[in-house]
C-alpha cells in the first residue's frame, strides 16, 4: 500500500502530516507549473481577449467597453477566424469615433450587431455605410447578451446622445424571451402591478472583485477559458441538472409574457427614440440551420408565436419589417452559401450582414427617413451585384 | 455518461475512486469490487435506467447459466453441457438479434418480398454488442473447461465494468477474473495512478482536439444529398477526414478506457497499435480493434475450421468471419459489404502471400523498403476505401463517394484558389464552389493527423517510454515525487480538455452505435 496516502497508525503525527502534505504540495506544484507553462504558450497565439467593460453601469449599453482600446477575437479552442480592432469613443466595435448630434442611422442588435467576428466592412452597420456612401452616417450600436429591454434603453440613450433620423434592429431569437431574465449589468422587464417595467440590474460587485475580475481578464488562460471556450462555473453545474430536468414544453403563461414584451417595447419605441415607426425597421432572423439541412432545425428560445406576432403587430403600428427567412432560403437554395460560421458558430457572416444590409436599405427605400439620401443612394448603389453569392 | 463529460470527470471518477480506495484501504476488497461494480451499473443507469435492467438480467442469466455449465461439467454431463451451452447462446444472440437486429430484418424482408411487416423502432441499448459478445466467451470457455468463475461480484464487475462497458474493448474473464481476485489491486498506487491518468489524457487529446477537431470535415462529405456529384477533391478529403477521425475517436475511447482502469490497478487489454503501419491487411486485424480480432479467431474462425481444412475452406471462413463482423458493426447493407470488402481483402492477401512463398520462392520475412512502403499505401487505400462504406449512411451515399474519389465527377478546384493557380485562367484547370470542401484548413488537418498515425509513437510505446525513461529510472522515492507532480499537471490539462468538450455540446463516441 502507497504509505504516502494511506499512512499505517504506528506512525508519528509529524510522520503522517508529511506524508499528506509533500504529495500534496508535489501535486500542486506541478498543477502550478502547467498553468504557468499554459499561460505563456496562450500569449503566442490570438485568443479573444480585450473588451473590458465599463464600471459606470449606468452608462450602459451605449458605453459598455472601455474607450480606444484594441481587442482581439477568435472563436472555438483552435482560435478561428482571428479579428483584431479597436472599441471608438463609445466603447462601440467601430474604426471610427461616433460624433454626438450627427442624427445617424444607427443599427441595433445583440452580438450579431457588435460582430466581433467580422471586420467592421463585413457588418450590417458597415454594409448599409457603404450603400448609403457615408452620405448618412451609420452606427452600429451592438453588446452582445442584450435583448429587447436593452434595445429600448438603448435607442434611449442614443435618442439623447445622436438624434438619430432612423434605426434598424435586428432581432434574434432569445431577444423577447431574454428580456425578462434578471442579469447584472443588462436591462430586463420587471413585473410590476402597473405592468412591465424597464429596469436596470445595476449588479453590486465588490471594488475589490470588480478589480480581481479585470485583472483576471488580462490572464490569456482565463480569457481562452471564458471566451474561446466559453467556459462558466454555473454552466459547470447546469450540466448535472439538465441531465435530469430535459425541455420543459412552453406554457401559456410564457406565451403572455412574451406577448407583453413585444407590445411594450413596441409602444415605448418612438418615445424613447426619438424616431417615427416608419423609420424604424425590423429584420428577424431565421433558424439558418433548418435551412442549411431540415434535420438540424433547433428549439428556440423565443415561442415561434412571438415570433410571429411581433412581425405582425409592428407592421400595423407602421413600423418596416422584414423576415429575413425566407430571404436566406431563397440564397440558399440557388448558392448553396453559409450565412454564418456553420457548423461554428451561428453569428452572421459577411454574406449573412450583406443580405440584412440589402433588405434594410430596401425597407427604407424612397422613404423620408434617410432625409431624401436614399433616392441619390441607391442610383450610385451597384444594383447589378445584388443578391449574388 | 461520456468519458469526456464534465459529469464524469467531476462528478463520477472522482466519487468511484474516493469510494473504492477508501473500501481497499480498509481492507474490505470484495466491498471495493462490489462498489466498483455498482457503480458501474450506475454509470450504465445514467445512459438509460430502462436498459439497466437488460443489463443485468443478462449477466444475472448468464452468471447462473454459466455456474449451470460448470456443474454440469464437473459431473461429467457433457450433453447436458452443450445443450445448456447452445441455449445460452440462443438467449444471448436473440436478445443482440432483437434490439440490433429485428429492424433490419424487417426493413430488408419488406423491401425484399413488399411484407409490409411492421415494427416499432427499437433503440440499441448502448453496449449490447460487447457485453453479449463478453459472456458468450465466458460461457464457451465455461464448458470447455477454461473459466471457473463463482464469485457473483467478480462476474458482475467483469462484465459490467464501466471502463469497457459501452465500447470495449472486449474483455476476456482469463485476464480480468485473476486480477479481481488480486488482492493488490485494493490499494492506492501513485505509479499506477499516474500511467492511468496519462493513458486518459492521450485518450482524452485524441478524442477532443484530434477526432473532434477534423469531425466538422466528415459530415459535409458522407451526409451530403447522393445526387450532389461530390468531386475528386471534396471525395478524398472527406473520406481521409473520416478515417483519420474514426481512429483518433477509437483509439482515444481505448485509451481512456484503458487508463481509467489503471487507476483502479486493473490491466485492460491493448485495443490499437498504430494500425495505419500496417503492411498488409492481415497486420491491420492484428493491430486494429485488436480485442474484437481476437474475439472473431477464437470463437467463429477457428470454430469454424480456421486454416485447419485447406484453403479454399479458409478463404470460406476469413468471408463467414468478416461478414458477421461487419453485422456485429452495425444492422445495415454498409457494414455487411464493409465486412465483406475486408473478407476479400484477407483473402487476397492470403493467396498473395501463398503465391510468393510457393510459387515465386520468395521469404516472406524479408521486406524491401519500396515494398514496405508500398505495402503501406496499398493497406491504407484498401482500408479508406472500406471506410467509406462503413461511414456512409446508404450504399447510394458510399458509391457516390466513391465516384467522387474515382474522378467520375470530375476533378474541379475551389475557386479560391484561381487567383493563385490560375490568375489568368488555365483551360486544364476546373475551378469551382465545393460545398463539401472544408478549405486549406480541411487539408492542414488531414495531413497532420495522417503525419501523426504514420510518424508518432502510439500511446502505449509513449507510456513505456514515459514510464522506463522518466518515472522509474529514478529511485522509488524520486519515481513517486514525480508522479505526484505528473498528476498535478495532468489534472489541469484534462481540465482544459473537459472544457474545450464542453465547448462544443455533447460529442459522443463512434462506436457508441455499435
Amino acid at each position: 500500500m502507497d504509505r504516502a496516502v494511506f499512512p499505517s497508525s504506528s506512525t508519528s503525527t509529524s510522520e503522517r502530516l508529511r506524508s499528506v502534505l509533500r504529495p500534496a504540495g508535489l501535486f500542486f506544484a506541478g498543477a502550478a507549473a502547467t498553468l504557468v507553462a499554459l499561460e505563456l504558450a496562450l500569449r503566442l497565439f490570438p485568443v479573444s481577449v480585450g473588451l473590458y467593460q465599463t464600471e459606470q453601469v449606468e452608462a450602459r449599453p451605449l458605453r459598455t467597453y472601455q474607450a480606444h482600446l484594441p481587442f482581439t477575437y477568435s472563436m472555438t479552442w483552435e482560435m478561428r477566424d482571428v479579428r483584431h480592432g479597436w472599441t471608438n469613443n463609445y466603447g462601440q466595435l467601430a474604426p471610427f469615433d461616433y460624433v454626438p448630434g450627427s442624427r445617424p442611422v444607427i443599427v441595433v442588435g445583440d452580438s450579431y450587431i457588435e460582430s466581433q467576428m467580422n471586420d467592421y466592412r463585413d457588418t450590417l452597420q458597415g454594409y448599409l455605410g457603404n450603400m448609403l456612401r457615408a452620405r448618412e452616417p451609420v452606427y452600429g450600436l451592438g453588446v452582445s447578451g442584450m435583448s429587447m429591454a436593452d434595445y429600448l434603453a438603448l435607442a434611449h440613450q442614443a435618442s439623447a446622445e445622436f438624434a438619430p433620423r432612423a434605426a434598424v434592429f435586428l432581432v434574434v431569437d432569445g431577444d423577447t424571451s431574454g428580456s425578462l431574465i434578471d442579469q447584472p449589468g443588462y436591462h430586463y422587464f420587471r413585473q410590476t402591478a402597473d405592468g412591465l417595467k424597464l429596469t436596470l440590474h445595476r449588479g453590486s460587485l465588490h471594488p475589490l472583485l470588480r478589480r480581481v475580475r479585470q485583472s483576471m481578464g488580462d490572464i490569456y488562460l482565463f480569457r481562452y477559458a471564458t471566451r474561446n471556450l466559453r467556459f462558466t462555473f454555473p454552466a459547470l453545474g447546469s450540466v448535472f441538472r439538465e441531465a435530469k430536468a430535459g425541455v420543459a414544453a412552453p406554457t401559456d403563461r410564457e406565451a403572455a409574457e412574451q406577448y407583453a414584451v413585444i407590445d411594450r417595447f413596441l409602444a415605448d419605441l418612438p418615445g424613447q427614440s426619438g424616431i417615427e415607426p416608419h423609420c424604424v425597421a425590423f429584420l428577424l432572423d431565421a433558424d439558418r440551420y433548418a435551412i442549411y439541412d431540415p434535420r438540424l432545425a433547433s428549439a428556440t428560445l423565443d415561442l415561434p408565436q412571438a415570433r410571429a406576432y411581433l412581425m405582425r403587430r409592428a407592421a400595423e403600428l407602421g413600423y418596416r419589417v422584414a423576415d429575413l427567412e425566407p430571404l436566406f432560403r431563397a440564397h440558399f437554395k440557388r448558392y448553396r452559401r453559409h450565412f454564418d460560421y456553420y457548423p461554428f458558430d451561428r453569428h452572421l457572416n459577411s454574406l449573412g450582414h450583406r443580405l440584412a444590409a440589402e433588405q434594410a436599405y430596401d425597407l427604407f427605400d424612397g422613404g423620408r427617413c434617410l432625409g431624401g439620401a436614399a433616392v441619390d443612394a441607391r442610383s450610385r448603389v451597384d444594383f447589378a451585384s445584388r443578391g449574388r453569392p | 455518461m461520456l468519458f469526456n463529460s464534465y459529469e464524469f470527470i467531476y462528478g463520477f471518477l472522482p466519487v468511484t475512486a474516493l469510494l473504492f480506495f477508501a473500501l481497499s484501504s480498509s481492507g474490505r476488497a470484495t466491498l471495493a469490487a462490489g462498489c466498483l461494480g455498482l457503480a458501474s451499473v450506475f454509470f450504465y443507469a445514467y445512459w438509460s435506467p430502462r436498459y439497466t435492467l437488460l443489463l443485468l438480467a443478462s449477466i444475472t442469466a448468464n452468471y447462473f447459466m454459466g455456474r449451470g455449465i460448470l456443474r454440469l461439467r464437473d459431473q461429467q454431463r457433457s450433453r447436458d453441457g452443450r445443450l445448456l451451452l447452445t441455449a445460452a447462446i440462443v438467449f444471448n444472440l436473440g436478445l443482440l438479434a432483437y434490439y440490433k437486429y429485428a429492424n433490419f430484418f424487417v426493413d430488408t424482408l419488406n423491401a425484399l418480398a413488399a411484407t409490409g411487416l411492421q415494427v416499432e423502432r427499437i433503440v440499441l441499448p448502448i453496449g449490447i454488442s460487447f457485453f453479449t459478445f463478453t459472456q458468450i466467451a465466458y460461457l464457451v470457455d465455461a464448458y470447455q473447461g477454461k473459466a471457473r468463475e463463482s464469485n457473483p461480484v467478480h462476474y458482475l464487475l467483469f462484465v459490467s465494468y464501466f471502463p469497457h462497458l459501452i465500447a470495449g474493448p472486449i474483455l476476456h474473464h482469463s485476464e480480468m477474473m485473476p486480477q479481481f481476485a488480486d488482492r493488490r489491486i485494493y490499494r492506492f498506487d501513485v505509479t499506477n495512478f499516474g500511467i492511468g491518468a496519462t493513458f486518459f489524457f492521450i485518450g482524452l487529446f485524441k478524442k477532443v482536439v484530434l477526432a473532434d477537431g477534423v469531425q466538422p470535415f466528415v459530415g459535409p462529405v458522407f451526409d451530403a444529398d447522393p445526387s450532389y456529384p461530390l468531386t475528386f477533391l471534396e471525395a478524398w478529403l472527406g473520406a481521409l477526414a473520416y478515417t483519420v477521425q474514426l481512429y483518433f475517436d477509437f483509439s482515444g475511447y481505448s485509451d481512456m478506457a484503458i487508463g481509467l482502469s489503471k487507476l483502479f490497478n486493473i490491466d485492460l487489454p491493448l485495443n490499437f497499435n498504430s494500425p495505419y503501419k500496417s503492411h498488409n491487411i492481415v497486420e491491420f486485424w492484428r493491430r486494429w480493434h485488436m480485442t474484437l480480432s481476437r474475439f472473431l479467431r477464437d470463437y467463429l474462425y477457428i470454430p469454424l475450421g480456421g486454416n485447419r481444412h485447406g484453403p479454399l475452406r479458409r478463404h470460406g471462413n476469413l468471408m463467414v468471419t468478416m461478414l458477421l463482423g461487419g453485422l456485429w458493426h452495425g444492422a445495415g447493407w454498409n457494414f455487411v459489404v464493409w465486412g465483406g470488402l475486408h473478407g476479400l481483402y484477407l483473402v487476397c492477401n492470403h493467396g498473395w502471400r501463398g503465391f510468393r512463398a510457393r510459387v515465386l520462392g520468395q521469404d516472406l520475412e524479408r521486406q524491401t523498403v519500396p515494398g514496405r512502403v508500398s505495402g503501406i499505401a496499398l493497406t491504407f487505400l484498401a482500408v479508406v476505401t472500406a471506410w467509406v462504406f462503413f461511414r456512409a449512411p446508404s450504399l447510394p451515399a458510399a458509391f457516390n463517394i466513391l465516384q467522387g474519389m474515382a474522378g467520375l465527377h470530375g476533378v474541379v478546384l475551389p475557386e479560391e484558389w484561381q487567383a493563385t493557380l490560375a490568375p489568368g485562367g488555365a483551360a486544364v484547370l476546373a475551378f469551382g464552389y465545393l460545398q463539401a470542401f472544408g478549405g486549406t484548413r480541411q487539408m492542414v488537418w488531414v495531413a497532420v493527423l495522417l503525419a501523426m498515425a504514420w510518424g508518432l509513437p502510439n500511446s502505449q510505446e509513449f507510456v513505456v517510454w514515459l514510464r522506463t525513461s522518466v518515472i522509474s529510472r529514478a529511485g522509488a522515492y524520486v519515481a513517486q515525487s514525480r508522479s505526484w507532480s505528473m498528476l498535478g499537471a495532468l489534472s489541469v490539462l484534462i481540465s482544459l480538455l473537459a472544457m474545450i468538450n464542453g465547448s462544443r455540446g455533447v460529442s459522443e463516441f463512434i462506436y457508441f452505435n455499435f
